[in-house]
């Protein structure tokens, strides 16, 4: 009996340790993440703004953004869209539709889960995308570049 | 300078570029490669005179949109779009799939201070809100643009446009600007004879050359946009050497707009407001306009969108138009060209409901009272006598997008 006890503690903090050095240093905010391959440590609400309404097309170094958003009615989607890029979904989703109808430019890629959101940011080159703060980052394939 | 087979051209290039590059990437691929569309069905029904088919007799489903773009990402500066396009409307649009814009875009600088690059080909005509992307339902806050100022009529006209276009976005204080300045031949057809000498006419305009420029300042992130769109055409006639008073003479039609726009978002409200100017110069052409050779045409919107939630929006909007700026009633020129005189103006109140079910679906009913027949297509009403100075439009439309 009391063996069982202690690999059942042992287990549980090893899994706790683990879950630790995984996560976030602020497990309270949502994340903005990159891909491990770009170079900027931080992104400012200009740039992230730019970005997410496909104006700004290039990491500075010329290299292209990949740019993830989950949908549209996405309750994480609303709230980063909303507060940390002040402006509405239905205008993103106008400024979208209006670049991709006249040839100017292209839509966001669309992922449906947060689980999809950061697989597809931690395979792909030169990604960004914004995941909920209970979701485990690594932060090896991932990088935390600001938070709201 | 002609850009005639510019289009044909890039066309052409691309698909053999997408065709050999495509292949050896497969995970930029599915990236740097993308296809989108939309199929829009309508349906039309006035008590009197008629729009998109004979609306006034039972109603016409005479009117449909489809479209189908691809564009690819050929390296990180240079992208590549292209879209066709079917419209059917009345006898204005017979359906034909047309080529709506093939261009190549380069982009010389990308960062938040300035992002400016160029664009060549076939291009979508940057005037006003609205007029890029007026056949994609989804960009439309209504079913029918405000014809005041997007008269269907002469849509050929402002659709699209052989040419360069050099575009920016810059940083200003408090925001940033959006500027296009744009140089290239416009499409001219019958519908623009139509348009502009309310008739086929016997010869035709064999080449047009337009500039344009527009600059939108927006600040509140978008929140606020106020813009301004200054055009020049020019599209010579030739005469085919038919006679008075279905032929003119040889000669530049001289067409100049001068807009204004602006918009107010918030969360559930967005108040539109546009004004055009737009001086029409039949000087050089003569024939039945040498009684009045130019002409004023002024124009007007105030539009008022509310949405309910995501999935449910409504719209107000008064719509004016002047064919004649400085004969508001129409009384002169009636007099002149033997046409009624609602022919001159059009007063267009248009009440609206959308709902989108999903991202892929989207629904619109509207109602237009209206006074006036100043944007009545010609060629879906042919006897300009039978035309009523009071009438009333239901309309009716789906749309799904892929």
């Amino acid at each position: 009996m009391g063996n069982h006890l202690m690999v059942w503690l042992i287990r549980t903090s090893l899994l706790f340790a683990v879950v630790l050095s995984l996560s976030v240093g602020n497990a309270f905010a949502h994340s903005v993440i990159v891909s491990q391959d770009v170079k900027e440590q931080t992104l400012n609400r200009n740039f992230l703004f730019a970005v997410f309404s496909m104006r700004v097309t290039r990491w500075p170094d010329g290299r292209p953004i990949r740019v993830f958003v989950l949908p549209d009615r996405n309750p994480l989607h609303r709230l980063f869209v909303k507060q940390h890029l002040q402006i509405f979904p239905y205008q993103l989703r106008n400024k979208w539709d209006r670049q991709v109808f006249t040839g100017a430019g292209s839509e966001p890629e669309q992922v449906d889960t947060m689980e999809e959101m950061y697989r597809k940011v931690s395979q792909h080159k030169g990604a960004i995308g914004y995941i909920d703060k209970s979701f485990n980052l690594n932060l090896e394939k991932v990088r935390v570049v600001d938070e709201f | 300078m002609s850009f005639k087979y510019l289009p044909a051209l890039l066309v052409s290039g691309l698909s053999a570029w997408c065709s050999v590059s495509y292949a050896d990437d497969a995970d930029h691929a599915d990236h740097d490669f993308s296809v989108n569309g939309f199929i829009t069905q309508g349906f039309f029904a006035t008590d009197h005179n008629n729009v998109y088919g004979e609306s006034s007799d039972h109603g016409s489903f005479d009117f449909h949109e489809i479209g189908l773009n691809t564009a690819y990402r050929f390296t990180p500066k240079l992208r590549g779009a292209v879209q066709v396009m079917s419209r059917q409307a009345g006898e204005v649009d017979n359906g034909e799939p047309k080529l709506d814009y093939a261009l190549l875009d380069y982009r010389f600088t990308d960062s938040v201070e300035q992002a400016v690059g160029v664009r060549v080909g076939r291009l979508k005509v940057p005037f006003g809100f609205y007029n890029e992307t007026r056949d994609v339902a989804f960009t439309r806050p209504s079913i029918m643009l405000p014809q005041s100022l997007y008269f269907d009529q002469a849509r050929d006209l402002e659709l699209s446009i052989d040419g360069a276009i050099l575009y920016g976005s810059l940083s200003a204080p408090g925001g940033w600007f959006d500027i296009d300045l744009l140089y290239g031949s416009p499409q001219k057809d019958t519908n623009v004879e139509y348009a502009y000498l309310a008739m086929d006419a016997a010869g035709k305009f064999d080449d047009s050359e337009g500039l344009m420029g527009r600059i939108v300042y927006n600040t509140n992130n978008g929140g606020v946009r106020v813009g301004a769109t200054v055009s020049e055409y020019r599209l010579s006639y030739k005469p085919a050497g038919g006679s008075f008073p279905y032929e003119f003479n040889k000669g530049d039609l001289k067409l100049n707009v001068a807009m204004l726009s602006a918009q107010y978002n918030t969360e559930h409200w967005s108040l539109t407001g546009e004004y055009m100017v737009h001086d029409i110069d039949w000087t050089e052409l003569g024939g039945i306009y040498a009684a009045r050779p130019k002409t004023p045409l002024t124009s007007y919107y105030l539009q008022l969108q509310y949405r309910l939630n995501y999935n449910w929006d409504l719209l107000l909007r008064y719509d004016d138009l002047k064919l004649d700026g400085d004969d508001p009633q129409g009384v002169l020129n009636s007099q002149l060209f033997g046409r009624p005189a609602h022919n001159f103006y059009s007063k267009d109140i248009t009440l609206g409901v959308g709902w989108r079910p999903n991202a892929d679906w989207l629904f619109r009913a509207e109602l237009h009272n209206v006074e006036g027949t100043g944007w009545a297509a010609e060629q879906d009403n042919q006897d300009p006598a039978a035309l009523r100075k009071y009438w009333n439009i239901f309309a009716l439309q789906a749309t799904y997008r892929f």
